[in-house]
């Protein structure tokens, strides 16, 4: 099948929803409430066509005022009127009825306006159902009008209206006709309120599907964000290494014995723990292991500020800025607070892209589970999608947890049901002797790896940071076979006070 | 904007005579490439259909207005004509109108000017005591 002529919208990764854009003279029907950014949608598509890709382009309003429009697009960055003065735009006010009746003219003078400047794209603003400007049949009308459009060759956008009343008109007859129907949508997600896009129909194309969201940003114009659980490339789903003799240094003393000589490259580590039970320094450590080894590494800091995190690293001896300024550290702080998780993904993902770290540090899983809800799918299609990423650009990578489990753990991630999706798991616990709360460590998992799950000793000094204590006393006891045991999945099991005769 | 300097402007103008004038030159600063049948035109400033069409020979007449030459359709696209050689000094004057204040001063000024001899239709009432204002060339500021 020969690929379709396809007509990129230039709008921020609106193009890579419609896998490169709209196959040219499709009537696009882009359909919302009141203040969901049909406009900015339409004005944007119309701009972009003219000013980047050579496309001239007229906008057909009935009832915004030019010179608000233009003023209005000045806020995106968007000259209208040189465009108009350079004959690549037209802006027209006409009435709906005009509009529908000029369309199934010949000769309409409106439609000559167009091909005075050679238009390519049309935007039609403040289409209302059809009914209401004919009191016709709504869909037949707009056939009459996709007709007159297709006869002109203009990849049309038309913004139709629909309100909070009337939630039918979501599934308005205009839909059947229409070549590609644009969903735009407002919804309260607690207090705030997130924008989303969904293309519900293209024919001529594949377009990913799903609501994707998307920001209108000042001096910019819309911005959208594939829906983080969109499969991307193939080559994401078999990016996972294979490559059993690499191993990443993690910078703590004494932890890479326990983990085979290191993490495997673009492996997923969790660390669990409960706050201040090591974490964030394991975390810094890794990251300035990489500096030492003139890797790149990113950062992503979700529960404290990059001055917090510089500080932090100061108190153990590590130099973070220095790295920064070197170009080895990507220090990335989103403040957690009405988190857009698509947003967040897509800034994840083009940092990786642009930086291309070797390590990375997500601080903390937790905090995408508080924002998210730990039990919804979203938080489980998210960490998924990170993972594939990271593992697709081959960053070895290490997320904390919080467990809020304060002496020891019965679950390693609680209602967090991730740990299937890494490859291995460090706890971090405290344990209290006498008056003391001590540091422990156990590698729980290591995916590929043998690993003896004993739990170790830690230590944290000022100015040097965590090391894992050695072991010394493992050697001088016995290994007791499970024979020594009896109730050894009760949780509690009990030594036998001797081995009894050897059963057969 | 003093009145004085409003009357400058309208000399300098001087097709201007009446309000429909001013509103209908309004409406096209704000839509400058309108496609109406007239009676819609009409509703849109709310004058009559007369005055309204006497007001857009008028423009079009002097040069601030283009309308599509084929005059038998029933709507019309017009067109405000920025590149005039009056396009300066109509910025300045509907800079000044556009706000409610500068559109009553505007109005105030036309009512003080004398009437100007038109090929038919609706004129406007001379104002009694008026006084002529003498016309300056120079381009007044907004």
């Amino acid at each position: 099948m020969p690929d379709p002529d396809l007509v990129k919208t230039g709008l921020k990764g609106l193009d890579e929803i419609l896998f490169g854009g709209i196959p040219r003279g499709n009537i696009v029907l882009v359909t919302g409430t009141a203040g969901t950014g049909k406009t900015t949608l339409g004005v944007e598509f119309v701009y972009r066509g003219a000013r980047q890709f050579n496309e001239p382009g007229v906008i057909v309003l009935f009832e915004v005022a030019s010179d608000k429009l233009i003023r209005d697009a000045a806020l995106f960055g968007w000259d209208l009127g040189e465009l108009e003065r350079d004959g690549r735009l037209k802006l027209i006010f006409t009435t709906r009825q005009l509009f529908q009746q000029e369309l199934q003219q010949a000769d309409s003078p409106l439609l000559a306006e167009a091909a005075e400047i050679g238009a390519r794209r049309l935007f039609v603003d403040g289409l209302v159902r059809l009914p209401e400007a004919t009191g016709g049949d709504s869909r037949d009308a707009f056939h009459l009008l996709a007709e007159g459009l297709h006869r002109e060759n203009l990849t049309a956008m038309l913004a139709l209206e629909s309100t909070f009343a009337d939630p039918a008109a979501a599934r308005a007859p205009e839909e059947f006709v229409a070549d590609t129907i644009v969903r735009l949508s407002i919804e309260p997600v607690q207090r705030a309120v997130l924008r989303s896009l969904e293309v519900v129909k293209s024919r001529g194309h594949e377009y990913a599907l799903g609501r994707h969201s998307f920001r209108i940003v000042n001096g910019q114009g819309l911005e959208v964000y594939r829906r983080v659980q969109a499969p991307r490339s193939l080559e994401r789903e078999r990016g996972a290494a294979f490559d059993p003799t690499s191993r990443v240094a993690t910078g703590i003393p004494g932890l890479d014995g326990l983990v085979n000589g290191g993490y495997f490259v673009a492996s997923t580590t969790l660390v669990v723990g409960i706050s201040g039970a090591g974490k964030s320094v394991m975390a810094l450590q890794f990251i300035a292991e990489g500096a030492r080894r003139g890797e790149k590494s990113l950062m992503v800091t979700l529960d404290e500020p990059p001055a917090q995190v510089l500080r932090n690293a100061h108190s153990i001896g590590i130099d973070l800025q220095s790295a920064i300024d070197k170009g080895l550290v990507h220090l990335w702080y989103e403040p957690p607070q009405e988190f857009e998780i698509d947003r967040h993904f897509a800034q994840i993902e083009a940092i990786v892209e642009d930086f291309r770290p070797r390590r990375a540090v997500i601080d903390s899983l937790s905090t995408y589970g508080s924002s998210l809800g730990a039990a919804e799918r979203s938080f489980r299609d998210f960490f998924h999608a990170i993972v594939a990423l990271m593992k697709e650009h081959q960053v070895t990578a290490v997320y904390n947890h919080e467990n809020p489990e304060m002496l020891g753990m019965s679950s390693m991630m609680g209602e967090f049901k991730v740990s299937s999706l890494v490859d291995n798991i460090i706890l971090m616990n405290w344990v209290e002797l006498g008056d003391t709360f001590r540091h422990a460590l156990t590698v729980a998992k290591m995916r590929a790896m043998p690993t003896s799950r004993t739990t170790h000793e830690c230590e944290i000094t000022n100015g040097q940071g965590m090391k894992v204590l050695p072991r010394p006393i493992r050697a001088a006891l016995p290994v007791v076979p499970f024979a020594g045991y009896f109730g050894l999945i009760s949780r509690a099991p009990e030594r036998r006070s001797t081995v009894g005769p050897e059963v057969p | 904007m003093t009145p004085k300097r409003i009357g400058d402007l309208l000399d300098l103008i001087e097709c201007l005579s009446c309000p429909c004038d001013l509103d209908l030159l309004l409406f096209f600063y704000r839509h400058p490439r309108a496609f109406l049948i007239s009676e819609r035109l009409a509703q849109y400033v709310g004058y009559d259909l007369p005055q309204v069409a006497q007001s857009l020979d008028t423009l079009i007449t002097a040069g601030l207005l283009r309308r599509s030459p084929n005059a038998t359709h029933p709507a019309q696209l017009y067109v405000l004509a920025r590149g005039s050689p009056l396009g300066g000094w109509v910025s300045s004057l509907l800079r000044v109108a556009e706000k409610r204040e500068g559109r009553l001063a505007v109005l105030q000024a036309l009512k003080q000017r004398p009437p100007l001899r038109r090929s038919g239709g609706v004129e406007s009432e001379p104002v009694a005591g008026a006084q002529p204002v003498t016309p300056t060339r120079e381009v007044p500021n907004a």
